[in-house]
This record gives C-alpha cells, structure tokens and sequence, in this order.
C-alpha cells in the first residue's frame, strides 16, 4: 500500500482514530508519518488524560464538539442572549433554556461528558405527576385505538351486538378522559 | 443561632463516631438545584440575584424548622467568619469570595448547610462523620424534597436538574468521601490509588476540594459524572472502592509496623514532641505533624491523646478558627505564635 500523502513510498505507519462514532484510518509512509508527528503526539496525549477533573475536560470537548456540529459562534438562546461562544468560553449555560436553545445538540455534550445522556434518577414530585399524566394519557390512547380497530373489525363481520358494546365503551372513555 | 456557638465544638461530622472513623473523617454528599423561570447566576443581572436571594432563604426557614434551620448573608459577614465557614466545610470558598446576593442556611448540628446563589441557585450539602453516604444522602433527599415542595426546580425528563455547568446536570449529585492515607503517602503509593480510582470514572481531590493538594494526607475520593446513574448507583459505586483503599492503607501500616517500627514510631513521637514545645507554628506545619500523630494515635504508638482532640485540632488551628477563639485580627506571625501555645495547651490537657 503507497501512502496516503505522498503517494510515493510505501506506507508502513498505520493511523486510526476513532472519534464521534465514527472510525477514520490513514496508511503513511516514515517520512510522512515523521512530518506529522505532532499530530500523533498529540492524540496520545488526549487519550493519556482521559479522566481530569471535569472543568479540565471541557475545552477538549467543545473543541471536538464544534468541529463536528458546525455550530454558530454568535448563536444566541432565545430566552437569555447567551450565545455559544460564550458558553463555549466559560462552560457555563446562562439559563434552564440554553439546554434546547443552541442548534449544537447539548445531548452530545453531556454523552462526551457523562458518557450517557439520559437522566435516571430523583424526580421532583411536580415533575411525576406530569409524567404520569403524560403515561397514563398515552396508554388510553393506546387502547382507544385498540377498541376503534376491534369495532371496526366487527363491523366488517356484521356483530353488531359486540360494535354496539364496543361504541358505548369508546364513548365511556372519550368522556373520561375529557373530564380529566 | 449565632455564628460563635459554632465555634466552642467542632461539628458532628468531626467527632471521629461514624463507621471506620480511624481511616474515613466524614461522609458528604451535594446536590446542585436551579430554580426554573430564572437566568442562572452567570447571567442574572443584581435586583434578580436579590430577588432569589430573599425568596429561597423565606422558604428555606419555612420548610426546615425540624433541623433548626438558621441563615447567614455573606455580604453581612466579616472575612474571618466566611473563612471559618469554609474551614468547617459548610461553605464553598467560591461562596466565601464571590459577590453580590449569597447567603448560606446552617443545620443546629451542621449536618445539612444550603449554599444560596453560589454556582447554581442552591447547592445542598450534607455531612456525616465517618463512612456514611447513605445517611448524607437520606438527609440531603429529605430537605430536597420538602423544598421541592416550595420551589420548583429547573427540570427536564431527558437531561434531569438543569445547572449552569453541564458536568453537573442530571441528579446534580457530587458525593464524596474524605480519607486520611498517611502511610499510602509515606510509602509514596497515593498515586496507584488515584489511578486505580480514575479508572472507574471517580476523582482523588485535596482537602479543600477542586485543585488543592492532599494537605495533611488527607484525599477526597468524588464521583465525576452526574448522568445516567441514579443517585444510590453513585453511592454503591464509591462504598464499593472505599473498603478497598481502607484495606491499602491498613496492610500498609502494619507492614511498615512489621519491617520499619523503630522509623515509624521515631517519627510519631518526634512529631508530638514538636507539636508539644514549638512556640510557633504554620499551619502546614501542624497539619503535617498532626497527620503522623494521628497515624501514631490509630496504631496505638501514642495512647495518652484521644482521637477526637486531635480531630479537633486539625480544625481548631485553622486561620480563622483560631482568631475566632482569640476575637481578634492576628497576621500570620502572630497567629503562629497563638497556634503553638493552643496546640501545646490542648495536648498538655490530655495528657
């Protein structure tokens, strides 16, 4: 195999990095590899520092972060003006909405830094009921739409007696949950 | 409450009764809390910092009469007090030199304090003397959601209690236990331990927390990320290492007991016997000294001091702590000069 970047000598280092789930590999020969020896030195001194302390850690995030996500400097939250770069520089969110309010996806953020980004956990008391309510709103619908299909199936088979039972049973349903 | 009845005792969480007490001083855990409808402090402009200032402290001594719950605004307090706050662990030093609208709400027993407007709108804290995260934590979750009740936080299903750094968000959650490893030091074999720790996602911090070194021996050991793990995962993960560094430091001792005694016990007793006569005295100095009187004390080279007074000590020989006892400004001289002659009056008392 030539190399990647002369294309003249035979390739003897071979490069892979694996970043953002995704796997890139360069094939170069000595020469090469020795011109670009500062980039090689520098990958082994990421992966060496891989648990600092979390302020540490955040430069080196945002810089991988924004060179993938392409997000604008100026952007700006919606509620509170601040804009990514000034996130960026302190690795500070001026406000709750600065969660959603940048185009950069904040749930790669916290996976680079947690390693995972979805919340498991307390759960303030307010937010349960809300949650609750949203579960048991979706599981009705689940079942309305169930009962509309077995109606519709008895229908089609002419058993009038069960479509009947299964009207009133919709509408019993569709009248709670207005009520609620 | 007054300030100074803090100062004649030295907290709970130092009393030296917990679990593994010898090894382990105290157990602490903190949840970050942001109030929603707000800006985060790095945004809210001086009249909205007020705002939030005088309404969480409302609330907070509405809802935790049960731990007689007193507050203190920080601007209102001198420099020699907020540094005792932070010498006590009850306050941030970030809190003690920040500016603006801040406050802290103190437990009686000092077990539970409540840092307002410090880098979120409320970090709780919770300390336990010797190995006792879970009951941090039950007393942390208690007020949590009893203020939980009174003020509803920044929340989202997805990414849990939003804060204004991202290496906080989730459960917001920071436990951490506070270790005295002298013979891990001694042996110079602290840093296997920090990198055995870093392996499984935890950090090795000073006595002060976030970039102070191991004064005194003494080493942090704190969870690193807050998402994606319940809070009780967070716990189990840290009470799962901690016997093991524990088991390090103790085999440790016995074996330079074993191999080493006469340099071991040299060093403790040499150590006493400057504690006892110096006539001045850093307080570096002493921290390093009382660390291997300590050790002496554990392995019962030295039996005729307590444990609990060289406890104390560690505390009582702080800065602040001693220009609260003496009630007046000292610089740095004259404070060496007064921590010597505590010290050798505390020791001469036990003996």
């Amino acid at each position: 195999m030539l190399c990647e970047f002369c294309n003249k000598s035979e390739a003897v280092v071979h490069l892979v990095d694996v970043s953002n789930n995704s796997r890139a590999e360069k094939h170069l020969c000595k020469d090469c590899a020795a011109s670009q020896g500062a980039t090689i030195k520098s990958h082994m001194q990421k992966s060496s520092s891989s648990t600092k302390d979390a302020s540490d850690v955040l430069p080196e995030i945002f810089q991988n972060l924004s060179a993938t996500s392409g997000a604008a400097e100026t952007e700006a939250c919606g509620q509170c003006g601040t804009t990514y770069r000034q996130f960026r520089s302190s690795g500070k969110f001026g406000c709750p909405e600065c969660y959603v309010g940048f185009n950069v996806k904040v749930s790669d953020l916290l996976e680079k830094i947690h390693s995972r980004c979805e919340h498991t956990g307390k759960v303030p008391s307010t937010a349960s009921e809300d949650l609750a309510q949203q579960k048991e709103l979706q599981t009705q619908q689940k079942l309305l739409q169930g009962l509309y299909a077995d109606l519709d199936k008895a229908v089609n088979d002419e058993d009038y007696e069960l479509a009947a039972e299964l009207r009133d049973e919709i509408q019993r349903m569709q009248a709670g949950t207005a009520e609620a | 409450m007054e300030l100074s009845d803090l100062q004649t005792s030295p907290g709970e969480w130092l009393g030296g009764t917990g679990p593994e007490a010898d090894i382990v001083i105290s157990s602490r855990i903190r949840l970050a809390r942001n109030l929603a409808g707000y800006p985060f402090l790095s945004t809210a402009n001086e009249q909205q910092l007020g705002e939030l200032e005088r309404m969480v402290r409302e609330r907070l001594l509405n809802t935790c009469r049960a731990e007689g719950m007193s507050y203190f605004s920080l601007p209102s307090l001198g420099p020699i007090d907020r540094q005792f706050l932070v010498e006590r662990h009850l306050i941030s030093r970030e809190l003690a030199s920040g500016k603006g609208a801040r406050g802290v709400g103190l437990a009686v027993d000092e077990t539970v304090s409540i840092m307002v407007n410090e880098e979120d709108h409320l970090r709780i804290q919770g300390l336990c003397s010797g190995l006792q995260l879970r009951e941090a934590w039950e007393r942390v979750d208690a007020v949590d959601t009893r203020l939980e009740s009174c003020l509803e936080f920044a929340f989202s299903p997805q990414f849990g209690y939003l804060t204004v750094c991202p290496t906080n968000a989730g459960t917001g959650l920071r436990a951490s236990v506070m270790l005295h490893l002298p013979a891990l030091v001694l042996t110079k074999q602290i840093n296997k331990v920090k990198r055995a720790v870093e392996k499984i996602s935890l950090i090795v911090r000073g006595l002060y927390g976030e970039g102070t070194q191991g004064f005194g021996d003494f080493y942090q050991i704190s969870n690193q990320s807050t998402l994606g793990k319940s809070e009780l995962d967070v716990i189990e993960l840290i009470e799962n290492v901690i016997p093991k560094i524990i088991g390090f430091e103790k085999t440790v001792r016995t074996n330079l007991m074993q191999q080493k005694r006469e340099v071991m016990e040299d060093k403790v007793w040499r150590a006493y016997g400057m504690l006892k006569c110096a006539r001045m005295i850093t307080s570096e100095e002493t921290m390093d000294l009382l660390s291997a009187v300590r050790m002496g004390v554990s392995l019962g080279i030295i039996q005729e001091v307590k444990m609990d007074a060289i406890n104390e000590l560690f505390l009582f020989t702080q800065p602040a702590h001693l220009q609260k006892q003496r009630e007046a400004q000292l610089d740095e001289t004259e404070r060496d000069v007064v921590r010597a002659s505590y010290i050798r009056k505390r020791l001469q008392q036990s003996d």
